[in-house]
């Protein structure tokens, strides 16, 4: 197609037909700020903060909504431009609390970066108040911390749209919603009052979108310093698969840097008695699901077997298909399975009370708080799991302490629950709790051990992906399946008996636990894909890369499991599901 | 160059006078009412989508019922000034623009009413 010619700030660049004057702009190193933007998302046009000048027209336009047009002449950096974004911005802060110091965003907050952008403090002159000039009523709007995952602050809300898109186009939950008009404009939650009355099924996506703090993860660090300097306590942490590939960026680092050392060493410094890898729990899952799944294929059992790792996913399954639970496996998720044998196998092995262990996980989700509440996931009374913290909340921890992860020096995770597999490591990417299990049930059935560990059809980062291998002579037809919104569509698919796999994985975020809720912010698909791939970097660089050849798997299957099934691992490893009453 | 021929000369009249101290009241009723009216209008009619027009609204009004309790300060017709100019040329759609045209073409009347006294 003819590229279209225009001018922007004085310089002639060609644009394809359809791309908005941002596009544009940026594919020419013209950097115009937005707010409300986000590329996965759309353009919605409400902030106002792109706005440039189009010759010829009588109003600003939107550069993230205004198509390019043969012949434009456009400044976006001219006088009315810049003065057009600063009073936004001046409106924006009339209506926003001033709490920057002890808001959880600070630092991260995209608002607070675009008035430093916007040199608002230099425009206000020092020490005036930007809420002084434009002073008036600000919204008023009540916090709802009614969940264990997320809280809502209605009051830092900028109106940009983002969340109310994640949550009905990529997750398909529409759990909140836009309500009132005008000033009163507020997001709220689709029915009643707080999050907890509505379907939110706890997965984060709409703090991983906020530019602002309106939306958090559910911060509770307090109980955990309590616990830390607690001499009666044994605290244990897991670090889930996902964690060692994101959390660098919040200390600087380029996305997909691997940071598996100086984590562990970090954790340490902060003073766990113990640093354990939840690849572990994977590999363990590993080994149950992969012989739950054989054993469902050759007793006829309900099929297909669904992934049960996700507790996002668990609980929309609960909530919108009930009559799909059989099909859940019924295996715990790696970080319950950690702490099942945390508390029972290695309490006894290193002569610990199972009650004085205080297991807490850094997980790259806002979900694994709520599950760990969860009564079917504990052992005689006792929760499998304490506490959990989100990859973002560890890179506060640190940053309080000044520990800096770009610059320690690399240690190991201690012995024995330490111990992990390749296949273990890929369960933070979608496709990767497959993948693991294909690779140990290829084994298990006594097929001859595939040419290669990887099975490439499986990986990637399309909605929903689709394989099918021989095992024992029979087809196994399998799906990978991310993002809540295209999990619908592949159910619907099933339900109406319009698709026949045997094995499917689930992941409620779009590309698995490294697009989390709970990791750093901001971060875009583009970001994701690094990670993942830092995650398949990982894997190649282990000498294990199946699970059943993890020692400290042997050695629990040994000394207390006996096998996978076994009457034991359905004790500790095995769960049931509740139907939720709508 | 966006530009509004009526309002240009506003920032010069407050500043030539004099009388401009604290607590200024401007009474007259015709321009003031009407800016009112295209305020109020677009505060009950605004979708709350885009800024200028959900909170610039929302901002002017306030500043219109200060100076109409004779709260006003001199620098409080520049903002509103600025704001409206501001609503516009920035406003989504036609509900904000048109409301800051309404209230910008009364300005100056305002202005004048107080100077002839």
């Amino acid at each position: 197609m003819k590229k279209i010619t225009l001018t922007i700030n004085g310089k002639i660049i060609q644009a394809q037909p359809g791309t908005t004057i941002l596009e544009a702009a940026r594919e020419h190193g013209i950097q115009i700020p937005t707010l409300c933007f986000l590329k996965e998302l759309g353009a919605v046009g409400a902030c106002r903060v792109c706005v440039v000048e189009v010759e010829g027209e009588e109003t600003l336009q939107a550069a993230c909504s205004t198509p390019v047009a043969e012949g434009m002449v456009i400044h976006t950096d001219s006088k009315v431009v810049r003065d057009s974004r600063r009073m936004t911005l001046e409106l924006i802060l009339s209506d926003h609390p001033y709490v920057c110091p002890t808001c959880g965003r600070n630092n991260t907050c995209e608002l607070q970066r675009l008035a430093d952008d916007l040199d608002i403090s230099m425009y206000f002159g020092f020490y005036s108040n930007p809420a002084e000039k434009l002073k008036g009523e600000q919204s008023k709007h009540p916090l709802d911390d009614s969940g264990f995952s997320v809280v809502r602050d209605p009051a830092k809300c900028v109106k940009c749209y983002r969340c109310v898109s994640v949550c009905d186009q990529v997750q398909g939950i529409h759990a909140i919603t836009f309500d009132e008009k005008g000033f009163q404009t507020t997001v709220k939650p689709v029915v009643g009052a707080v999050l907890a009355d509505t379907d939110c099924v706890s997965c984060g996506q709409c703090v991983r979108v906020c530019p602002t703090g309106a939306l958090q993860v559910h911060d509770n660090l307090d109980e955990l310093r309590a616990a830390l300097a607690d001499p009666q306590r044994y605290v244990v942490v897991q670090t889930a698969p996902s964690i060692r590939v994101s959390l660098g960026e919040a200390f600087g680092l380029e996305p997909g840097s691997i940071t598996t050392g100086q984590m562990v060493s970090a954790l340490r410094r902060i003073g766990f008695d113990k640093v354990f890898d939840t690849n572990f729990g994977a590999d363990l899952t590993v080994m149950e699901e992969g012989s739950e799944l054989l054993e469902r294929l050759h007793q006829g059992d309900t099929l297909p077997m669904f992934t049960s790792c996700c507790p996002a996913w668990v609980k929309w399954v609960e909530q919108y298909y009930p009559q799909y639970i059989p099909n859940l496996s019924t295996c715990k998720s790696p970080q319950q399975m950690f702490g099942a044998i945390t508390k029972s196998w290695y309490a006894k092995k290193a002569g610990i009370r199972p009650e004085s262990i205080f297991c807490v996980s850094v997980m790259p989700c806002t979900a694994k708080k709520a599950e760990l509440r969860r009564n079917e996931l504990a052992v005689n009374g006792l929760a499998d799991v304490d506490f959990s913290i989100t990859t973002v909340e560890l890179a506060r921890l640190l940053q309080q302490q000044r520990i800096d992860v770009a610059t320690l020096p690399e240690e190991d995770f201690d012995s024995v629950l330490g111990e992990s597999t390749g296949a273990g490591a890929i369960f933070g990417a979608t496709g990767g709790v497959m993948e693991a299990a294909l690779r140990t049930a290829c084994e298990l059935t006594g097929e001859t051990a595939p040419a290669s560990l990887d099975f490439h059809a499986v990986r990637g980062s399309v909605g929903v992906r689709e394989a099918a291998f021989t095992m024992k002579g029979k087809e196994l037809k399998v799906a990978v399946v991310s993002g809540l919104a295209e999990v619908r569509k592949l159910m619907e698919a099933i339900d109406a008996g319009k698709a026949d796999y045997q094995f499917v994985e689930v992941m409620a975020c779009p590309g698995g636990c490294v697009g989390g809720g709970g990791q750093p912010v901001p971060f875009d698909e583009e970001i994701r894909k690094k990670r993942a791939a830092a995650i398949y970097k990982v894997d190649e660089s282990m000498s294990l890369r199946k699970s059943h050849e993890n020692p400290a798997v042997k050695e629990v299957y040994a000394e207390l499991l006996g096998s996978p099934l076994s009457e034991k691992s359905h004790e500790l490893l095995h769960r049931t599901y509740a139907e939720v009453e709508k | 160059m966006i530009q509004n021929e009526k309002t240009a000369s506003l920032t010069l009249c407050l500043k030539d006078d004099e009388r401009h101290g604290k607590n200024m009241k401007i009474t007259n009723d015709w321009a003031i009412n009407i800016a009112k009216q295209s305020l109020d209008y677009c505060l009950k009619e605004s979708c709350g989508k885009c800024v200028p027009c959900r909170i610039g609204s929302k901002r002017a009004a306030e500043i219109m019922a200060r100076i109409e309790n004779g709260e006003g300060e001199p620098q409080d017709l520049e903002t509103l000034e600025r704001l409206c100019k501001y609503m516009t040329t920035t406003s989504a759609c036609g509900m904000g623009q048109a409301t800051g045209n309404m209230v910008l073409s009364m300005l100056p009347h305002l202005c004048q009413n107080d100077t002839a006294e």
